[in-house]
């Protein structure tokens, strides 16, 4: 049989879209989901669902119709129909993997197991791991996602108990804790009492820090999962475990704004039939929550609402509590109807109360039904089929896949191996000029993990020529198919593959959970180099966030480093490379603190840097004149990116002072009077050293010094272009200039930039087809060079042509989603950084 | 303001904004007109009721569309480091109450700036922009602010789906670097046919005369006396740029807006969209190439007119 190889896939992220997009794929075929309400045709019968506890909160599952009325906004209906719809597990439920639901209509219930808590993690992975085991059955489909630090599916729906032990797993050994818990334990007891009040002010700036994620990602997830549940068959229901969320921040203290807050996501789930279940903030531990008793208060309300307007359950006795109540409650529910008179279709909403005739029984039930919206549901996002049939937990049979062996992960190579054959039912076949045949897929694989959302996926389309034989034996046997799906690392994975046919349309999928082991630690690791403990602080600030970098500068051991690196200074025997490493230490930390506002500790930091650099009688040898001149000017780089020219330029002077023929420090100087003058638009600075005519000096200097100079010489046929010295001869000038760049074979990046300053020296000269021709040769040489993009968006525009600007533009954007190169950057960052110039310092120090 | 070939006008006014358009020897302006008294929108005008200057002539005119009229919205948020936490969440939130109501064959665009702009989705229908604002979070959140650069984008994507064009700028700063003009800014504004509405948290006061004042090098290599703000500089307030655009546009400016307020400005504008005339009449036969003025008058009504300055023949 013909075989294809579509290769190793590519890395492609999939985010916190995939549990919706999941969704929408079912949402193309399920079957309507019978809860909470079902208008059939001309609104026939309502249907309304709700569940019935006796007073130990037990269900009751033996009424009928007559125990029963309901109230439509206040209106008395005949109950016409009751059934207790059982959900209890049909089938045996499975101790290892399940195949899961095949087809949307045979799905009993989907289940979203959401976390957010910064503690108590053991206790709700706990009654977790025992709720997908005891409770999970091939017909159910869960998903675990936590809100923390932003909204993050660990695994979308799925009926694998492996992949779901696996998120649960992941969830409980999140490292976040770590960090948060060395942000809690900043203590400022015992420090000096100058610094002491920036400590405090620190510890409040990181709580506020940390309450504004957890703010942000519970919002998000919330809502996400909702939304992703709305489109799932089944019985629904988002079993919600939340500590504080510390809603004054969000809403100032105002009431109304909350309340409309909770009422929507109450609609919501009740829109999408969700019924929620919550768990009492207060039985969760929480460093926050301890400190702000009126929030614990007023979001134990908010759960407790959340779960009356839907149906569903609070619990304030634990997370096993919690998961044992929604056990029970998921045994079954009621479903009842009624015929609604003609009025039922002009409202959007309605109140539907029910009562019970039987004595001491409590019904609950939806605060309100909705009338389905035919033009909302139109108006479902297009997501591709293939993209859809990837993240669906559903097998899609437009085209029949069949594993032709089981898919194997290899752990030392990061792979999984698929082989699979495509069969030749509604693949189709084109016949092309040249007498071959032509067959055109599109292969999607992704690798579900347990500890994120996904690990890999990527889409080939490739045009399969086959000749005439060739096309003989695929329309009678198929064809199979086989490449690499890249994983990160050991665990648990659901590799899907999806193909498409390109002409048709059609889909099918294919998934297989996959299991990888570590391979031996003495194959894989290199022996780790030892890492000296004053680098510590500076890898949590390379890490992330900045706060808690200061934190942990602030933090007992950092304290420790930062006294170790004051002693530097007056250690006879501390060799170059302490002195070194002090100095970067206090620069980052200054840094740092600059970030927070916290300038006495920033001055103290640079004073402390300075110190190191000049060391006793100004011996600079002592710390090597290079590394403190390159030191320097990273210094001053990074207050220019930070548009602070008056700390920058004394710096660059100071330099100059030292070092006047110094190329590098000559166009330092200029791109600083460059981006005063040239750069901000809306700024004006007055200064014999801020005009264009300074940094053209510069420029010339720095070439008559270096002559192969490219920047210097990229800069100075920028600024001759834009205000050169006489009017007559700028183009000429600029042009001469940036053509010599060119002919010199420059980087990249300086090619890029020569052909865009090319451009717009044509364009002063009214040249449109010339500038186009350099704009686009700058996106050739970088199509990620946004001012260019806007520069040939805008040169179409004058040159008549607005809808080829737009197309263009919006090319531009949508290919570089993920990182463009600015017009900033130009000024700052793009050809000499701070965070280039610090990596080369500390690996100097390191040696 | 639209200049579109036309057969038979009640024909290809009635078609849909996609729908293929038919040459003629014969071109017809499309003007963008919104009519309100106070904040109230006032419906129900007929073509009666209008005067339309072109170049200070009168023209026939007919309203080929008003309410309801499908609309793409392009929005543009400054997410520059000013911008804190709970503040996105509160433009988050505005922008998700203004999505939800659109209509479903409403087009929508998520445009992002700090000093360097990103798309985060669209053109798509406002639910796909709805899904992406779901991962607002992780979108670029510091840097400066490249506002010329931005409203430039805006403006041209917006022509880049069907439905009325019209961009809603968010920022809570001025302009500080831009890789184009504002005369590039500008110009665009009056070529392309969108309409911008641009709500400023900050006042934009004007400028002081001197911001940073340098002596030469060797002067202790210091700053001869302080600067004015700590951190050397202040912009000047691109104020002027701004209301260029919106007026020349026919959209509306609002500063010093509270983020509070931004779910209230944003229902505003959309009210204000969708209850916009669209009035049309025939182009000359031979249109003198460049800017031709518009002014619109309302006839024996009282009524504020909010129409673009004029449009741009090639």
């Amino acid at each position: 049989m013909p075989s294809h190889d579509f290769g190793r896939s590519g890395a492609l992220r999939l985010a916190a879209v995939c549990l919706l997009a999941a969704t929408s794929a079912t949402g193309q075929e399920a079957r309507p989901s019978p809860p909470p309400v079902v208008i059939q045709s001309a609104v026939d019968l309502v249907r309304v669902d709700l569940a019935v506890s006796d007073a130990r909160g037990h269900p009751v599952v033996d009424l009928e119709a007559a125990d029963f009325e309901i109230l439509e906004d206040g209106r008395r209906q005949t109950v016409t129909h009751c059934q207790y719809v059982v959900l209890a597990p049909a089938r045996a439920v499975a101790a290892g993997g399940a195949a899961g639901p095949a087809r949307p209509e045979d799905v009993r219930r989907a289940i979203a197991l959401l976390v957010d808590a910064d503690r108590a993690f053991p206790t709700i992975a706990q009654a977790l791991t025992r709720f997908v085991d005891e409770q999970i059955g091939p017909d159910d489909l869960a998903a675990v996602v936590t809100t923390r630090d932003g909204a993050r599916i660990l695994q979308p729906f799925t009926s694998d108990k492996r992949l779901l032990r696996a998120a649960i797993s992941a969830l409980a050994d999140r490292p976040v804790q770590a960090r948060e818990s060395a942000m809690e334990a900043i203590g400022c007891e015992g420090l000096p009492p100058d610094v002491i009040d920036d400590c405090e002010r620190t510890r409040e700036l990181g709580m506020q820090h940390r309450l504004d994620r957890r703010l942000l990602g519970r919002l998000d997830g919330i809502e996400s999962v909702l939304q992703a549940l709305q489109a799932l068959p089944g019985r629904k229901s988002l079993v919600l475990f939340s500590s504080l969320l510390n809603t004054s921040q969000r809403w100032g203290g105002n009431t109304d704004d909350r309340e409309d807050w909770v009422q929507s996501l109450a609609d919501l789930a009740n829109r999408a039939g969700v019924v929620v279940y919550t768990l009492g903030a207060s039985s969760l531990p929480d460093m926050v929550a301890a400190k702000l008793p009126r929030e614990m208060s007023r979001w134990t309300d908010t759960l407790k609402r959340l779960a009356r307007e839907t149906g569903g359950l609070f619990v304030d006795s634990g997370p096993a509590a919690l998961v044992r109540a929604v056990a029970e409650d998921q045994s079954g529910y009621y479903l009842l109807g009624y015929t609604p008179d003609e009025s039922f279709l002009r409202r959007r909403h309605h109140q539907i109360r029910v009562e019970v005739k039987r004595r001491d029984l409590v019904v609950r039930t939806r605060a309100r039904y909705y009338v389905p919206a035919e033009r909302a549901r139109a108006a479902a996002p297009s997501v591709d089929p293939a993209w859809l049939a990837a993240t669906s937990p559903f097998a899609q049979t437009g085209l029949a896949l069949v594993p032709a062996a089981d898919f194997t992960a290899d752990a030392k190579e990061r792979t999984v191996q698929c082989a699979f054959r495509v069969a030749p039912a509604g693949l189709s076949f084109v016949e092309r000029p040249d007498g071959t045949t032509g067959l055109e897929l599109e292969v999607l694989t992704v690798a579900f993990s347990a500890g994120g959302i996904a690990s890999r996926a990527t889409t080939h389309k490739p045009l399969l020529r086959l000749a005439a034989e060739q096309a003989e034996v695929v329309r009678r046997d198929g064809l199979e198919l086989s490449g690499t799906v890249d994983i990160p690392g050991p665990g648990v994975y659901r590799v899907q593959v999806v193909v498409k046919d390109a002409a048709s349309g059609r889909v099918g999928s294919l998934s297989q959970v996959v299991e990888t082991h570590a391979v031996s630690h003495a194959a894989t690791t290199a022996p780790a180099a030892p890492v000296p403990d004053y680098l510590v602080p500076i890898a949590v600030a390379r890490a992330g966030d900045p706060r808690l970098a200061v934190a942990a500068v602030l933090d007992g051991p950092a304290k420790r480093i930062a006294n170790h690196a004051e002693s530097l200074r007056v250690d006879a025997r501390c060799p170059q490379a302490c002195r070194r490493a002090g100095i970067l230490l206090h620069t980052e930390a200054a840094f740092l603190n600059a970030q927070l506002g916290r300038r006495d500790l920033e001055r103290a930091h640079f004073a402390a840097a300075d110190a190191l650099a000049r060391t006793t009688a100004g011996d600079h040898a002592a710390v090597g004149e290079e590394f403190e001149r390159t030191w320097r000017l990273a210094v001053a780089r990074r207050h220019q990116e930070w548009a602070e020219p008056d700390r920058a330029f004394p710096i660059y002077n100071a330099v100059l002072k030292r070092h006047p023929d110094d190329p590098e420090a000559l166009v330092a100087r200029g791109t600083l009077a460059e981006l005063l003058t040239t750069g901000y638009q809306d700024a004006r600075v007055r200064g014999p050293l801020f005009t264009a005519d300074a940094a053209q000096r510069d420029y010339e200097r720095a070439l008559a010094l270096r002559p192969d100079f490219a920047e210097a010489r990229l800069r100075l046929g920028r600024v001759l272009g834009i205000r050169g010295r006489s009017k007559a001869t700028r183009a000429a000038d600029a042009r001469r200039e940036l053509r010599r760049v060119l002919d010199e074979d420059p980087t990249a990046d300086i090619r890029a930039y020569a052909h865009l300053f090319l451009g717009q020296v044509e364009e002063t000269e009214s040249r449109l087809p010339a500038a186009m021709d350099e704009y686009r040769a700058a996106l050739n040489v970088d199509p990620r060079l946004q001012p260019a993009q806007l520069a040939l968006s805008r040169a179409l525009q004058k040159a008549g042509r607005p809808d080829e600007a737009g197309a263009v533009l919006l090319e531009g954007l949508r290919a570089t989603r993920d990182g463009v190169h600015g017009w900033y950057g130009y000024h700052t960052d793009a050809l000499q950084s701070y965070e280039a110039s610090m990596d080369r310092l500390w690996k100097e120090a390191r040696e | 303001m639209i200049v579109l070939p036309c057969l038979l006008a009640a024909a290809a006014l009635a078609a849909p904004a996609d729908a293929p358009r038919f040459s003629s020897s014969v071109d017809q302006v499309r003007v963008d007109v919104a009519v309100s008294r106070g904040d109230e929108p006032i419906t129900g005008l007929t073509a009666e009721d209008f005067e339309v200057l072109d170049d200070g002539v009168p023209q026939r005119i007919e309203i080929v569309a008003r309410e309801q009229d499908d609309v793409h919205a392009v929005l543009v948020f400054d997410l520059s480091s000013s911008l804190s936490a709970a503040d996105r969440v509160a433009l988050r939130d505005a922008a998700l109450h203004f999505l939800r109501k659109l209509d479903p064959t409403d087009h929508a665009t998520l445009l992002t700036f700090t000093h360097d702009l990103r798309l985060a989705t669209g053109p798509g229908s406002p639910a796909s922009v709805i899904d992406s604002l779901q991962s607002f979070e992780s979108l670029q959140d510091s840097g400066a602010t490249a506002l010329y650069d931005a409203v430039f984008a805006g403006m041209t994507l917006a022509g880049t789906a069907p439905g009325r064009a019209f961009v809603i700028v968010f920022t809570d700063g001025v302009n500080l670097i831009s890789a184009l003009s504002p005369e590039a800014m500008l110009e665009a504004a009056r070529r392309l046919e969108s309409t911008v509405y641009l709500v400023s948290r900050d006042e934009w006061p004007e400028p002081p005369a001197t911001i940073v004042q340098f002596v030469p090098m060797g002067a202790d290599d210091v700053p001869s006396r302080r600067p004015q703000s700590s951190s050397g500089w202040v912009p000047v307030p691109s104020r002027q740029a701004m209301a260029r655009v919106v007026s020349d546009t026919g959209g509306r400016l609002w500063t010093g807006r509270s983020i509070g307020q931004l779910r209230a400005d944003f229902a505003r504008v959309l009210a204000e969209v969708k209850k916009r005339y669209l009035i049309a009449y025939e182009q000359a036969a031979e249109p003198r190439p460049g800017w031709h003025e518009i002014k619109v008058r309302l006839k024996n009504r009282r009524g504020d007119v909010l129409v673009r300055r004029g449009y741009w023949v090639p």
